[in-house]
């Protein structure tokens, strides 16, 4: 300490906490900066919690998680209606589809940003190239085991497709007019597209189903409800917004206590009650009282991963 | 510096007979050596004592020893260094680096080590690296070729002692009368043409497998045998000729009073023993020839002795093996193996064209071969070839009618791993899309990227195809894979009891045993006993190390291991990349006893042309 090296060092390149980067500084050099941070954090930790947590905003993280569960019902709901009940897909594909056209109508000029002639065309044909082979696919499968890996991978499809769009927008006051309005502002890419791996899930989960399907105009039509209801209308619709998430609950609730019984849609009522109610609630209370505040040390003071220049 | 003198052990032993008498050394000292004791003489007389005196370089008196027995010498801080004179007639030698059995040139590749690091020979060429003390190695030169020296002293100096000049036995005069003659020279010649006549053969042979066939050496066991063959045969002269001029030379006398004109450098490279590993080599690949031969016989005696059982059997066998179980083989694979419920049409494809191929066979070339009449006749090529050739061409005569006979097994591995290799890459690819990543050809890395939902569907849609079909291709690749593997190592096996017939070092072996001194694998120095309060150290010859001697067999055992019996040929079946028979690698080690191009006819001709005896020589 006697030749001074903090005099040095402040004219050159002020050292940071990067491992990967090769530094005039020795190997056990200790900044400053450091202990200033840590009485900083000593003095926070002793007052009062500073960040307040925005109740609303977990709610509607956690409400989120609920409506892309509504949502992939859907695909439970018709996949039911062709199977089980037999009824004519092309009715159903029929219906959805001028839903589809119905809403986007509405938001005509920026459907054809979304799905442009050479997309939709490459989708159409795409069904209808591979639907007779993905009916031949899983002849020889047990349907248990269907249904067992399209329930395995609709639960990773929930969990990818809502974590990937968590986060919340960085101007509040655009979010906030997202989240009034019903519908999308389709150029807008930050916050309603989901990954592409929960895109492809969801098209695994769609396909794995579809292979069941006795017919090749079955396998189309289902594929092409599911695409639309699942795909499509999320990016056009906010299906977060009550008025979207009052209509598909209660298409939801109606199709499970007509099909399965209403003692069963009690129970699974009083369960998303609770969830929507309760759990926002639990999360809030540990957050304030057991959530360690030091993260922030961590955040700054541990070695990170490199970035490797990604897109 | 202390200084060396090497004294013979025969010497120690006269001068401890010859008691009571005033005795000088007498050593030889060349540029860069050590003293060499050469002679030990009486120095009473005054007569000697002048001419001991007047004793030219490189020739000196280092010591005097007196009526008591006490040596006094001349040289500060010396060692007595006791070897034992290496027979020349025997072809006994003392070498400080062990003796290569294969050829010098193939020597660096063949290191695995320096296989390793590419840079070696940068290394090497660095001064740091580099001996510069040669005195050792010169003074070995001059102990290997003793008795010549010895002989040249007392021919300079013939007033000294009486050097026992071989006394010509009667064989000997009739081998040097003889030699003289003409019938001798007429032999000589008649040998030189034959031996020519075989040789332009052989080497025509050899061009013609080389460049006529294209690729029959990376097909065919046989082809590479008789190249093997052929190439061993051009090599003969050129190794007799070697041999030869090693005798010669053993035959010539150092003469140092002419050499001092040449700063009295040994010339080492000319130093006989040079050529003894040619001389090793020769006699170890004849031998094999015999041995090979030999072998030949009897495993042609064993085969007419059982032909009908064996054409049964095989027949048989043929039909069973190659026919009926992948007949069976193909149906199970088809019919949902092991409870396993496969894609019924891609199995069903597959079965079908893999059906179609056994047929193929079956009707071109399993019926024919399986024919019991046909399958005598060639029985009854490879006991002759085996009586006549030798058994590795009997060997590899089978092996090329079991690659014929598993051709279609080949075609079954070929077409399930064209199949799977694809299938798994299109996978792996679509997983990434799958994940939405994609590989980056550029940086070579996977990286995020966004896709359009055409682009998903289509690539979901193609994962989860290929996904349902991958364990239809797996079980077919698997079940096809064993099976080529299997044969794969059956042609492993085969093929290197051929090699090892082809290059065991028998020769090599034998004389380790008969005589160690012949294949040096080094020195030892080490102390021996006390003379006058003074260690004696004493030279011996380490002899050559077993696995030393095995070291190309080792190497292309190693090699062998690589290739069929490692982790990297398990995760290439995985992969789905060829495993294919290397023929290539596995004879490549064969060819260390050979050069890699065979001299040239005319250059044999002229060289051995000129070891033929000659009239107007006069023989000494």
């Amino acid at each position: 300490m006697a030749t001074n090296p903090t005099d040095k060092i402040m004219f050159e390149k002020p050292w940071s906490r990067l491992l990967w980067i090769k530094q005039k500084y020795p190997d056990n050099y200790t900044d400053p900066h450091f202990i200033h941070f840590m009485e900083k954090m000593k003095k926070r930790r002793e007052g009062p919690p500073v960040i307040d947590y925005d109740f609303s905003q977990i709610r509607k993280d956690i409400l989120k998680f609920y409506n892309i569960f509504l949502n992939s019902c859907f695909i439970y709901i018709s996949f039911t209606l062709i199977y089980y009940y037999r009824i004519d897909a092309r009715y159903l594909a029929g219906t959805v589809t001028l839903i589809t056209m119905i809403v986007s109508t509405h938001k005509d000029k920026e459907l054809t940003s979304l799905l442009n002639v050479k997309s939709s065309l490459i989708i159409i044909f795409t069904l209808l190239t591979l639907s007779p082979i993905l009916r031949s696919l899983s002849m020889t499968t047990a349907s248990d085991s269907i249904w067992t890996v399209s329930f395995w991978i609709n639960i990773i499809y929930i969990l990818t497709c809502a974590t990937s769009s968590l986060s919340p927008s960085p101007h509040e006051e655009e979010s906030k007019i997202q989240e009034q309005s019903i519908f999308y502002d389709i150029n807008d890419h930050s916050n309603n597209k989901p990954s592409n791996l929960a895109t492809n899930l969801l098209l695994a989960n769609v396909a794995m189903l579809a292979s069941r399907l006795d017919t090749t105009t079955d396998v189309f039509c289902f594929l092409l409800t599911a695409i639309q209801v699942n795909i499509i209308l999320p990016r056009i619709i906010n299906i977060s917004h009550k008025k979207v998430a009052t209509i598909s609950s209660m298409i939801v609730y109606m199709f499970v206590g007509i099909t399965i019984g209403y003692r069963i849609t009690m129970i699974f009522l009083f369960l998303s009650v609770s969830y929507t109610v309760l759990v926002p609630r639990l999360f809030h209370y540990w957050q304030i009282n057991y959530r360690r505040r030091d993260y922030e040390i961590l955040d700054l003071w541990d070695p990170r991963t490199p970035m490797v220049d990604c897109q | 510096m202390s200084n060396y003198i090497f004294w013979p052990s025969e010497l120690l032993r006269k001068e401890i007979s010859i008691s009571d008498q005033v005795l000088c050394l007498v050593a030889i000292k060349l540029k860069e050596t050590d003293y060499v004791v050469i002679s030990i003489e009486n120095f009473s007389s005054s007569s000697s004592k002048e001419l001991l005196n007047s004793l030219t370089s490189p020739y000196s008196v280092i010591g005097v020893r007196d009526m008591n027995g006490d040596w006094d010498i001349s040289l500060p801080g010396f060692t007595i260094v006791e070897f034992e004179i290496p027979k020349f007639k025997l072809m006994e030698f003392y070498s400080i680096e062990p003796i290569s059995l294969i050829l010098s040139e193939h020597e660096i590749e063949n290191n695995k080590v320096f296989q390793k690091f590419p840079n070696i020979e940068k290394i090497m060429g660095y001064e740091r690296y580099q001996c510069k003390n040669y005195q050792l190695n010169n003074t070995i030169d001059i102990i290997n070729a003793y008795t010549a020296n010895r002989y040249a002293f007392h021919n300079t100096y013939a007033q000294f002692g009486h050097f026992e000049d071989d006394a010509m036995s009667i064989i000997g005069i009739i081998r040097k009368w003889y030699t003289s003659t003409a019938i001798y020279r007429g032999l000589c010649f008649v040998l030189y043409m034959i031996t020519m006549i075989v040789c332009s053969l052989s080497y025509s042979g050899y061009i013609f497998i080389r460049n006529g066939i294209p690729k029959i050496l990376s097909l065919s066991s046989t082809a590479k045998q008789i190249d093997l063959r052929l190439q061993q045969i051009c090599y003969f002269p050129i190794q007799f000729i070697k041999i030869n001029q090693s005798k010669a030379l053993e035959e010539t006398i150092p003469n140092y009073q002419e050499q001092r004109s040449n700063s009295n450098s040994v010339r080492a490279k000319e130093a006989p023993y040079k050529y003894y590993p040619d001389y090793i080599r020769f006699y170890n690949t004849l031998w094999l020839i015999v041995n090979d031969i030999s072998f030949g016989l009897m495993l042609g005696a064993v085969l007419k002795d059982n032909h009908d059982l064996i054409i049964n059997s095989l027949s048989e066998v043929v039909t069973t093996t190659l026919y009926d179980k992948m007949i069976n083989l193909t149906y199970v694979l088809a019919n949902n193996p092991f409870g396993i419920k496969l894609n019924h049409e891609l199995a069903s494809f597959l079965s079908e064209l893999f059906y179609w191929i056994i047929e193929f066979s079956y009707n071109s070339l399993i019926k024919f071969t399986s024919d019991k009449e046909k399958l005598s006749v060639f029985l009854k090529i490879v006991t002759k070839i085996s009586c006549v050739l030798g058994a590795s061409f009997a060997i590899s005569l089978v092996i090329d009618f079991f690659s014929l006979l598993f051709f279609h097994l080949y075609l079954f591995y070929h077409i399930s791993r064209k199949l799977y290799h694809w299938q798994l890459n299109t996978l792996i690819s679509l997983f990434y899309l799958f994940c939405g990543k994609k590989r980056n050809v550029l940086r070579k890395r996977i990286d995020y990227d966004y896709f359009e939902l055409d682009e998903l569907l289509l690539g979901t849609l193609l994962f989860i195809i290929l996904t349902f079909l991958m364990p239809t291709v797996l079980s077919f690749y698997a079940s096809f894979a064993v099976i080529w593997v299997s044969t794969v190592y059956i042609h492993v096996i085969l093929n290197s009891i051929v090699s090892l017939i082809n290059h065991f070092p028998l020769f090599a072996f034998l004389l380790r045993i008969k005589d160690p001194k012949r294949l040096p694998g080094g020195i030892i120095l080490s102390p021996k006993h006390h003379k006058n309060g003074r260690i004696i150290l004493s030279l011996e010859n380490s002899p050559l190390k077993v696995n030393n001697m095995f070291k190309p067999f080792s190497y292309s055992m190693n090699k062998m291991k690589e290739y069929y019996f490692s982790m990297k040929t398990f995760k290439s079946l995985l992969g789905g990349s060829p495993i294919m028979i290397q023929m290539n690698e596995m004879y490549d080690v064969l060819y260390l006893w050979l050069p890699e191009e065979p001299m040239s006819i005319q250059e044999t001709m002229t060289q051995l042309k000129e070891c033929l005896p000659r009239k107007t020589e006069k023989l000494e």
